[in-house]
């Protein structure tokens, strides 16, 4: 066990050196950002705007880096040959291959609740910068009206604001979630949601990783990922096909058909990633829920994933 | 030499990729030239694909794309996407697909209908967005209360309103507000039995929660719901009368019979006012209260109906003659038809020859006058001022400004003809003029508009001008 | 401690390839093969040598008992435990050649890892690791990122991962490959440093003097075949296999008769160097430039190297193949 931790701690290092991390990471900033900004063009629930925006923006920011740093995961030991000297020691192939799984779960984990952490330091600056807030922190109610308090207080307030959104947006990643206002809530749950999203595609982008080159891996992922996103409409799109006949299959045209049996196996088969989804109850402050099951299906899919590229990985003659 | 090859090349090379540049800009500059750059061009861009599509489309990113289209519909509207005289259909579509994307969002709806209905006119189109909301937001009282306002403002369909109003009243944390449009629909639906006894429970639930204001803005409501209860008794006596006689009565007296207008029960003020002072000291459930009041609010009557807010009902000779003169056809509503039928406090503003005259005889170029007092008496002694009611206008130099006598006299109550009711014979011809009282006829007299027979010498109050 | 049986080892080609700097289609013929039929032993504290040229299949019969190919026919144990065994992996050390490692670890941390693999405690990894890079002379380099490293460098922190478990057998891949002078004497030294300790070394390489002069017993492949497996002394016939006279300023007498008797002379500005395959004829120079017909600088008798050894039979084996191919064409165009 220790030894998949080696593995683990070892591609965590090599994760964190690779530079489309710190590109895709600085892009999150700038659409973090640009939530902002957009939801100030909103006339109407601009809160929903932000949130809709930063949540989904960390979704698919982080999907992106489980497919740019995990399709070269593998590939690259291979390619490299880095990896003669590993399996040449006491250690078994699937151990190497769990522990590379889990060294890029680790790297997209902190990502993630980096991502989450700069969101929060967002919203808060955001709240800082509401009128209500410049107006109570930066002006005195007095008899004659609003007194402004001077302009070292306004200095003081964004420098206070601004830190404070820092340290507040901290204690909420660090306590999961446990201390969060209003504005953050439900945020750190959104965020281990798309953790558990992220653990079955990376289980893809490793399991491609070791059989094809970075390329294809990153095509093979990225539809992986599409279908898994799409797999209850998709399978919606079977049931309103059956509606539009009236609901028997044999009134299906031939070429309907085979879209229905495609659509039917895929949607069974690939993974459901819509379950991770509750960015609508996100946006709308809802109660958000995690059933049980839920946890389970990404455990399990994932493993059965990471077992399957490691029984690909146990035979497999290295050049 | 083999240098100034190269170098040759090189610029072959340089001059082959400048031509192939300039070619293709401009190739493109000619294309976007010719574009078709019609405005039709936009509207169609506002056509999406079936929202099943868009559903899967957008991989589980549904709000965030129902988000963008959103921001795209306002700053479209901004830049002015509605042309007068074209069909509201592509941007109802737009919202109504955007919309099936996430249904729950509900400021599509509200945007949607501000622009298909308030906006572009088309009330039919906002009416079927705000369905659509509602049954996708079981909750949602604002899209209910937009719906009721449509149905009667914009559509003048009551019974649309209803829908509205009875999926309201199933809703949770609805506001007072919405919930008394109620009274409002059956008023306008013209059930002004029911319109009162709404009233009645709201007025006895604020007067039990204390809520004084509540109350005394539902007092309008009643004034107005009795007043239209009333008229649609006299107007009611007006076709029997029609029918009766062939022709519209000249004066309220002549309706004023037990065969054109008979027995009746409605609600009095007073009643009301008395039996719900006895509930504010019961103890009684509020069901029983309010079942009380509205029993005890009524009474019998018969005749001419009170005029709720303090003065009576008659039929006025001038707005006689001019509806007579609009050939107004009997499929219209009863109100267009006899609205000879006023009240002295409904006829007063409508026909303040007062302000007429000063505006049309004492204007000074760009200067006035605003008020009364820069009408100075000396030159006001000498027109003639009748008011509208049967009173004339007199300078109080104490205030100062210039009163109506019989207004005056209605407000203290101190015309006999106040709140009359019954067959007659009544105190004073119905319909007030300058001989009805002493002062009055002394003026009309000293101004030469009556003579001592009572014949009406001036019509035209203008010809009393200098 | 090691031994193959019939090991064999057969690629199928990609269909569209490369082969001598050619694109080559191949639709019929796609095997290829690396080894066949290796069988050999290794005893407890040898050093053995497994020898050819580039592309004689040392590298795969290394892969394959490393595990990281898998034969297509044979068998193979190390230490009596079949291959890919844990408990052997534990006990045997590896190099490959032209080692890559993971270049941004310094090398402390990289020996680290690997002791980590080994499932080393922590005391003994703090032990071990200032004591191996003392061994292999980077002691002070541990704190550079592997990055920084020269090639000489890389091959001696691998020599340091390889006996990081201090391993019974260690296994080398073309140890000397790419190493000065120097370098490949150190390999040399370390390597009988280890047969010192009682460690089995089991290498490849085709730098054949090196590996005369340290190897106890050796397996020659060519194309995949083994064509000779023993010990040196056994192969390399100990007859002397000629004698090398070096002298200057031969009489023009003497030195046309050297011209016509030795198998070859080589002239360098004025000294002269004699190869004569017969003692006598060598004994009779001698005596001649001893006697003043010249001077006498050196004599050599001079046992078949390897390497001679070596090309012998290989060429004797390529000859044999041409004539079969011959023969081939001669059938098929009968």
């Amino acid at each position: 066990m220790s030894k998949v931790l080696a593995i683990a701690l070892n591609t965590f290092r090599e994760a964190v050196r690779n530079r489309i991390l710190y590109v895709l990471l600085f892009f999150s900033v700038l659409i973090l950002l640009g939530a902002w900004v957009a939801s100030t063009l909103s006339i109407e629930q601009p809160e929903r705007t932000v949130r809709d925006l930063g949540v989904g923006a960390i979704n698919i920011i982080s999907g992106l880096i489980a497919v740019f740093v995990g399709i070269g995961l593998v590939y690259n030991d291979l390619d490299k040959k880095t990896i003669y000297t590993i399996v040449s020691k006491p250690i078994s192939r699937w151990q190497f291959i769990v522990g590379k799984y889990l060294g890029l779960l680790l790297t997209i984990f902190v990502n993630v609740m980096i991502m989450t952490w700069v969101f929060c330091v967002v919203l808060h600056l955001r709240e800082a910068f509401t009128d209500e807030s410049i107006m109570q922190a930066l002006y005195t109610q007095t008899d004659s009206g609003l007194v402004p308090k001077g302009s070292g207080a306004t200095m003081m307030y964004y420098v206070t604001s601004f830190f404070g959104s820092i340290f507040k947006g901290l204690g909420n990643v660090l306590s999961f979630g446990l201390y969060s206002t209003k504005i953050t809530s439900g945020l750190l749950f959104a965020s281990l949601l798309t953790m558990l999203e992220m653990a079955i595609i990376t289980a893809f982008a490793v399991l491609f990783s070791s059989f094809s080159t970075p390329t294809l891996s990153a095509f093979m992922t990225a539809i992986v990922w599409i279908i898994g996103k799409g797999n209850q409409d998709l399978y919606l799109l079977t049931l309103s096909l059956l509606r539009n006949v009236g609901g028997s299959f044999e009134a299906l045209e031939p070429s309907n058909k085979l879209v229905y049996y495609f659509a039917q196996g895929a949607s069974h088969i690939a993974p459901n990633l819509e379950i991770f989804n509750q960015r609508d109850r996100i946006a709308m402050f809802e109660q958000l829920s995690l059933d049980p099951y839920t946890v389970l299906y990404g455990i399990v899919y994932s493993a059965g994933v990471v077992a399957v590229a490691a029984m690909i990985f146990q035979r497999r003659n290295f050049k | 030499m083999t240098q100034i090859r190269d170098r040759v090349a090189m610029a072959i090379q340089g001059v082959i990729m400048v031509c192939a540049l300039t070619f293709a800009v401009t190739f493109q500059k000619k294309h976007f030239d010719e574009m078709d750059l019609r405005p039709e061009l936009f509207t169609q861009k506002l056509r999406l694909p079936n929202s099943e599509v868009l559903k899967t489309a957008t991989l589980g990113f549904r709000n965030l794309y129902v988000d963008f289209m959103f921001l795209r519909a306002i700053q479209a509207y901004g830049a002015g996407w509605l042309k007068p005289g074209e069909s509201r259909e592509p941007i109802y579509q737009y919202f109504s697909t955007v919309a099936e994307v996430d249904p729950q969002f509900v400021p599509i709806y509200r945007f949607g209908n501000l622009i298909v209905s308030d906006q572009g006119g088309d009330g039919e189109r906002g009416q079927k967005l705000l369905r659509q909301g509602i049954l996708a937001n079981p909750n949602s009282w604002d899209l209910a209360y937009l719906g009721i306002y449509n149905a009667i403002w914009n559509m003048n369909d009551p019974e649309d309103a209803r829908w509205f109003l009875a999926m309201a009243q199933k809703m949770r944390d609805v506001p007072g507000y919405v919930l008394r449009m109620e009274e409002y629909v059956e008023r306008r639906l013209g059930r002004y039995e029911s319109a009162f006894d709404v009233n009645v429970d709201y007025f006895i639930r604020y007067q039990r929660a204390g809520n004084e204001t509540e109350r005394m803005l539902l007092y309008n409501r009643f004034y107005d719901i009795l007043e239209k209860w009333s008229l649609r008794i006299i107007h009611t006596g007006i076709e029997d009368y029609i029918a009766a006689e062939g022709g519209h009565p000249l004066k309220m007296e002549d309706v004023v019979k037990p065969e054109y207008l008979g027995e009746y029960e409605m609600p009095l003020i007073e009643l009301l006012e008395k039996s719900a002072d006895e509930m504010a000291m019961s103890d009684l459930p509020l069901e029983e209260a309010v079942e009380y009041v509205r029993k005890n609010s009524r009474t019998k009557m018969f005749g001419l109906p009170v005029e709720p807010r303090g003065t009576w009902f008659y039929i006025n000779s001038d707005m006689f003659n001019s509806v007579m003169a609009q050939d107004i056809p009997t499929t219209a509503t009863a109100e267009q038809r006899f609205a000879y039928v006023v009240t002295p406090i409904t006829f007063f503003p409508r026909v303040d020859q007062h302000t007429h005259l000063i505006e049309m005889n004492y204007l000074r170029p760009a200067m006035g006058p605003n008020m009364d007092q820069e009408v100075p008496p000396e030159v006001y002694e000498r027109w003639l001022t009748p008011d509208p009611i049967g009173g004339h206008y007199v300078w109080d130099p104490s205030i100062p400004r210039f009163y109506s006598t019989a207004r005056v006299r209605l407000g203290k109550g101190q015309d006999p003809r106040c709140q009359i009711t019954g067959y007659g014979p009544f105190p004073l011809p119905l319909e007030p003029t300058l001989l009805d009282y002493d002062s009055d006829r002394a003026w009309a007299l000293e101004k030469g508009i009556y003579d001592a027979n009572g014949t009406r010498l001036i019509w035209n109050i203008e010809d009393s001008m200098p | 401690m090691i031994e193959m049986h019939g090991l064999s080892k057969v690629y199928v080609q990609d269909v569209i390839g490369v082969e001598h700097g050619r694109v080559k289609l191949r639709l019929l013929d796609r095997r290829r093969v690396a080894l066949q039929d290796l069988t050999l032993s290794v005893e407890k504290g040898e050093i053995f040598g497994l020898l050819g040229p580039n592309g004689a299949g040392k590298t795969t019969a290394l892969k394959i008992l490393m595990g990281l190919h898998f034969a297509s026919s044979g068998t193979a144990t190390i230490m009596g435990k079949p291959l890919g065994d844990p408990v052997v992996k534990e006990r045997i050390g590896f190099l490959p050649e032209n080692p890559h490692f993971y270049d941004y670890l310094r090398g402390e941390e990289f020996l680290e890892f690997y002791a980590q693999l080994y499932g080393m405690s922590k005391e003994k990894r703090r032990k071990r690791i200032p004591e191996l890079l003392d061994k292999v002379g980077l002691t002070g380099s541990g704190e550079l990122p592997l990055r920084g490293y020269s090639k000489g460098m890389i091959q001696r922190i691998g020599l340091a991962q390889a006996l990081l478990n201090d391993p019974d057998v260690v296994f080398l891949d073309e140890p000397q490959s790419g190493l000065d002078p120097f370098g490949r004497k150190e390999v040399r030294d370390l390597i009988l440093a280890l047969r010192e300790e009682g460690k089995t070394v089991f290498f490849s390489s085709h730098i054949l003097g090196d590996a005369e002069q340290i190897c106890d017993r050796v397996a020659i492949l060519h194309k995949g075949r083994p064509i000779a497996i023993g010990p040196l002394s056994e192969m390399l016939s100990a007859r002397i296999k000629e004698y090398e006279v070096s002298f200057t300023d031969p009489t023009p007498e003497l030195l046309a008769a050297v011209e016509k008797g030795a198998t070859r002379l080589v002239q360098r500005q004025n000294e002269y160097l004699a190869f004569l395959s017969d003692e006598g004829a060598a004994r009779e120079l001698a005596r001649e430039l001893l006697s003043g017909k010249g001077s006498l600088t050196g004599f050599l008798p001079r046992k078949e190297t390897l390497e001679e050894y070596f090309i012998r039979e290989i060429e004797g084996k390529r000859q044999e193949e041409r004539a079969r191919n011959e023969g081939v064409r001669e059938t098929s165009r009968a």
